[in-house]
């Protein structure tokens, strides 16, 4: 452990409520407790019943990790008992991960250079939303023009310096 | 024989390379300190011949100067240190890198570099390190060695740069944009493919650019109609598992930097064509000396002469279409072919071409350039270049090294894919296609390497790169280094960062004529990426700085850096060290902890749930102490072990519900911690009846300690019943903050009173900001260590090793009670685990209240033996001497006795105590 203050060799994390990166095609926004995020794991038809009831809004979305637990986005209201409910894990992690928003023209590029999972899928579906993103593991939530990138908390900082470093070079698209 | 229109040595006015046409803006640079001008288009090391340069650097290990050989990737000599900008670029490939305005370009090894080792060249062969450096030590020579070895040099004052890189997924790779390639990836592309095309040079076109009279326009055009990809300026230098391929990529300007791709695809054609070997034969390092292709690439591509008279050596028939054009150019050509009766001879002779069949080079040379060639026949021409064509080798790289395999055809003299690998196809040259449209005439490509059998070896060049003689492959021969593995290793040839592309078939053909085997026989060494050398900042990308290793942030570090706090790396998170300017701060920290209250952000503490009705089973499984039977509301502290019965953990585990538990192990285990437990879970508990969430990320924790913090959580109102008896230590309860959820638990981190309180993420400046206005004093983590030393709590990892088990550190139910399976039970019932002479956590105090260096071995006997080491050490504000911990052999047993330290050379005593040296009761608990 180095001796130094490392307050200047880590920069500090942007207030996410404002963030915001602009340039070369890709609009990039950040939110931060702002919706209902829920872990469920279980079997997965127990899995989805349960969302089912629950899951509604703007962007609400159930993101599947693994075959047995999913990440299900749903609106800021919606409350669910932690625990353990009929065969199904429950944990909320509404302040766990900030979502970035990635779009653009170029979007599809950058993410593409984060994530060889993402360039891998292309156009199609991820069969997992738990990728490698910048070196770090998040969840993505690919949208028509781009995706959201559920990082958590702690990480966030990295991959949002990561984000404005790959985006103040000369170029992104291959 | 001889037939042509001149005899006899040539001479004349016009002598060296020069660029004869061409248009382009100029382009200034300089080369060693002398102004020089090149042309847009140029690379760099057409820009030096066009100047008339001709050495361009010295080598490595005698000193020779050396002149620019190819014109591709292959080159071994033009590498140089180039400044533009300011920015200093050292080992730049001059036969790749594009001429910028401005560039300062220096040779790598210049004249007077290392004058001692140019003098005593001639004493140092092949083998001579292995040989000379045994006595008294090869480590006493070492560094010497190591100074004088390598090429170039960094300056720390240039930042290097590396271009954006990434990922790139496509159907088809084709690598190599020359007519096969191009022909390839258009074919795939219309088939509705999404095709990438990539190739090393600055245009497609491949060696089609100055061979083919191919339109390559239109082919690029209808591969780009097609919706072909193409990338130019970029080389796949490595063919890795499931179809991935590494792609360098040249930035737009030197001081750009190289970018990165992993391309993945599960099809590639490799079109990348052949290299050109050259010929054997004494002073065949001589600047002036060339590979006829790239003769014809300089004169095609660049407008460059090499030569006013070139001498074309060659024993195929691929340096006919050089010396044709040579002479076309305006250059006195004399072509020497070894071959009696060359079907093309005709063809050259008619363009003004000297012939000379049957016949070979023995010897060029001259003072520091090419000045004569002599012949087989014992002619002696004047010339001021020798393009030389010693046949081809099919640019295999990547296909052996996607797990091909290449052996040599002795009747056809090159080298062949032995069998098809899945995902790879092969096209054009280096599949042994060398037909085209522009062969106007059969084509006789072949030649195999010709080793001189006379004439003086030592001047003989096989490795220019790593000036490896013939005579050095000889002598390694001699000495039984028979294979080519052995004759690499034994006398680098083929190393360094042209991999030998020129060296390495020569080197196998001369090898096999010294131990009087074929070439067949002999085999090749193992093609390995990368096929060019790749910068480590282009391998680094945007991994550097801050970016290089992904630390965690706690969500409060804004409030942590307006409280002043020094921040610093623990375990891959950024805490506060203490909060002021530098560390004099510690002790009244420590001393608010004993006195008042004092709050640490704990937010990286796990907080790892386990759900299900096998929850408290698998606890079991997992901890060294039964968790099933807590009760609900209440906490228990516990160590979680290896299969080898080590500690790799401790902490807490909360009882939120009958099957819902809340694991709260240290920062910087949690992700060991979830993927044990998670690997456990699946596969000895089964999927359906307990599973494990992450919510660390969720929640922050705020640690509040210190006689005064039950009134200091009070005020805020989180929780209403504070009342010891209850919520007694090692409980916790439910609460609010601002509304949220919020969760109260009592345990101690600092030996008193103390409050654990976890709100979400989103709350943690707030709840700060709460804590510190109702009173409590902020700490870090240095004052923390401090505290919990005076205490003697462990910290996992320090204070234990890889070979602690629970007894060591005091805990002996594991070992001697539980009868229930757990990781670890096995290895805690071995003789050894009971062992009484093992380390045990003991506390070591000295008489004079001084303290011993974290570190110090503790020592005992003549010659003196290590018997433990000191793992914590302070000086405590508390209890106003030093406190420290330590491992030491047998230790329970030694308490109450003096024992040696030793801390680099100096020594003192010290009395062995309990780890505990602060409060060993424990009532400041409840204080």
């Amino acid at each position: 452990m180095p001796d130094a203050d490392r307050a200047t060799f880590w920069p500090a994390a942007p207030d996410w409520s404002r963030a915001r990166i602009e340039g070369r095609g890709v609009t990039v926004t950040a939110a931060h407790g702002d919706r209902g995020v829920y872990l469920l794991s279980g079997p997965q038809d127990a899995v989805r019943a349960l969302a089912a009831t629950h899951i509604s809004g703007v962007c609400a979305c159930l993101l599947p990790i693994a075959p047995d637990r999913a990440l299900m986005v749903t609106a800021p209201e919606v409350t669910l008992d932690e625990g353990w409910q009929d065969g199904v894990a429950v944990s909320q992690l509404s302040d766990a991960h900030v979502r970035i928003d990635v779009r653009g023209t170029a979007a599809e590029a950058l993410l593409f250079r984060a994530s060889p999972s993402l360039a891998l899928a292309g156009d199609g579906p991820l069969a997992s939303a738990a990728v490698a993103f910048a070196g770090v593991p998040v969840l993505v939530e690919k949208r028509p023009d781009g995706a959201k990138i559920h990082v958590e908390l702690p990480l966030t900082p990295h991959v949002w310096h990561w984000l404005l470093a790959a985006l103040s070079e000369t170029e992104v698209h291959p | 024989m001889t037939t042509g229109p001149q005899t006899g040595p040539q001479t004349g006015p016009q002598t060296g390379p020069r660029r004869i046409s061409g248009k382009g803006a100029t382009v200034p640079f300089t080369f060693a300190g002398r102004r020089l001008e090149g042309r847009a288009g140029d690379t760099i090391a057409s820009a030096l011949l066009a100047n008339g340069i001709l050495t361009v650097g010295r080598s490595f290990k005698y000193r020779r100067p050396r002149g620019i050989l190819a014109a591709g990737e292959d080159e071994p000599n033009a590498i140089l240190d180039v400044v533009l900008n300011g920015t200093r670029v050292p080992n730049v490939r001059a036969t790749l890198q594009p001429l910028e305005a401005g560039m300062e370009v220096t040779p790598v090894l210049g004249r007077g570099a290392e004058l001692l080792t140019r003098l005593l060249a001639p004493f140092i062969p092949s083998g001579f390190y292995y040989k000379t450096f045994i006595w008294p030590d090869w480590r006493f020579f070492e560094p010497a060695i190591r100074r004088m070895a390598g090429l170039g040099r960094l300056d720390p004052a240039s930042r290097a740069t590396a271009g954006p890189g990434g990922h790139l997924a496509v159907d088809l790779c084709v690598v190599g944009a020359g007519r096969s390639g191009l022909g390839a990836a258009t074919r795939a592309a219309r088939a509705g493919r999404r095709v990438l095309l990539v190739d090393r040079q600055d245009a497609p076109g491949g060696a089609s650019r100055w061979r083919s009279g191919a339109d390559i326009a239109a082919l690029v055009a209808r591969a780009e109609d097609a919706g072909v990809t193409i990338w130019t300026g970029a080389t796949a230098f490595g063919a890795y598992e499931n179809g991935r391929l590494g792609v360098l990529r040249q930035g737009g300007s030197l001081t750009l930097g190289d970018s990165l791709w992993e391309v993945r695809a599960p099809e590639v054609t490799l079109a990348t064509g052949a290299l050109e070997r050259p010929a054997l034969f004494q002073g065949n390092d001589l600047p002036g000396t060339m590979l006829a292709d790239a003769a014809l690439c300089y004169l095609l591509r660049h407008g460059v002469l090499s030569g006013a008279r070139p001498l074309v050596v060659t024993n195929n028939d691929s340096a006919y279409p050089v010396a044709i054009a040579l002479a076309m150019a305006g250059a006195a050509v004399t072509l020497v072919d070894a071959r009696q009766a060359p079907a093309w001879a005709a063809r050259a002779t008619a363009a003004g071409v000297r012939m000379v069949v049957g016949a070979r080079i023995v010897r060029a040379t001259g003072r520091g350039r090419v000045d004569v060639a002599v012949l087989t026949d014992g002619q002696r021409i004047g010339a001021d270049l020798i393009a030389m064509s010693g046949g081809w080798t099919p640019t295999v790289h990547l296909y052996c090294q996607a797990g091909g395999k290449a052996v040599w055809d002795e009747g056809r003299s090159t080298l062949v894919p032995a069998f098809a690998v899945p995902g790879i196809a092969l096209a054009g040259r280096v599949a042994g296609d060398w037909t085209g449209p522009e062969d106007a005439l059969p084509w006789d490509w072949a030649g195999a390497p010709d080793v001189p059998e006379t004439g003086k070896a030592k001047k003989t060049w096989v490795d220019l790169q790593n000036d490896v003689t013939l005579a050095d492959v000889q002598l390694a021969a001699r000495e039984n280094f028979a294979s080519v593995e052995h004759l690499k290793r034994y006398t680098t040839l083929g190393m360094a960062t042209d991999q030998g592309k020129t060296a390495n078939l020569i080197g196998a053909a001369a090898l096999a004529q010294a131990t009087g085997r074929r070439t067949t026989d002999l085999g090749l060494t193992t093609y390995r990426p990368p096929y060019v050398p790749v910068p480590m900042t282009a391998l680094a990308g945007l991994s550097r700085g801050p970016l290089q290793t992904p630390l965690r942030r706690l969500a409060a570090e804004a409030a942590h850096r307006a409280s002043g706090a020094t921040l610093r790396d623990y375990g891959g998170l950024l805490r506060p060290a203490f909060y002021g300017p530098d560390d004099s701060v510690i002790p009244a920290e420590c001393r608010a902890a004993r006195e008042g209250a004092v709050v640490f952000d704990a937010s990286s503490l796990g907080k790892v749930a386990v759900m299900g009705p096998k929850a408290g089973e698998l606890l079991d499984f997992l901890f060294a102490s039964r968790m099933s039977t807590l009760a609900p509301g209440r906490i228990r502290y516990g160590l979680t072990l290896s299969e080898a019965g080590t500690v790799t953990d401790d902490g807490v585990v909360l009882r939120l519900s009958p099957e819902e538990y809340l694991v709260s192990c240290s920062s910087s285990h949690v992700r060991a911690f979830v993927a044990s437990a998670e690997e456990w879970r699946q596969t000895r508990f089964g999927r359906e009846g307990v599973h494990i969430h992450d919510r660390t990320a969720h929640w922050a924790t705020m640690s509040l300690s210190g006689p005064t913090s039950k009134a200091v959580l009070a005020k805020l109102g989180i929780v209403t019943g504070l009342d010891d008896a209850a919520f007694p230590h090692m409980s916790f309860v439910a609460g609010r903050f601002q509304g949220h959820p919020a969760r109260v638990a009592r345990v101690s981190f600092t030996g008193e009173r103390g409050y654990e309180i976890s709100v979400p993420a989103g709350l943690a400046i707030p709840l700060w900001e709460a804590l510190a206005s109702a009173g409590a004093t902020p700490i870090g983590i240095e004052a923390l260590g401090w505290l919990r030393a005076e205490k003697g709590f462990i910290y996992v990892g320090q204070d234990t090793d890889g070979e602690t088990t629970p007894q060591d550190l005091g805990f002996d139910a594991p070992r001697l009670k539980r009868r229930e399976g757990f990781v670890g039970d096995r290895a805690l019932q071995l003789p050894v685990a009971g062992d009484a002479h093992r380390k045990a956590l003991v506390g070591l105090s000295r008489a004079d209240g001084g303290t011993i260096p974290a570190g110090a071995h503790l020592i005992e006997g003549r010659p003196r033996r290590s018997i433990g080491f000191v793992t914590s050490s302070h000086l405590s504000p508390t209890l106003g001497r030093g406190v420290a911990l330590a491992l030491l052999e047998g230790g329970r047993a030694r308490i109450g006795q003096e024992v040696t330290w030793f801390d680099l050379g100096k020594t003192g005593r010290a009395t062995v105590t309990a780890p505990c040296a602060w409060d060993p009761e424990g009532r400041r608990l409840d204080a």
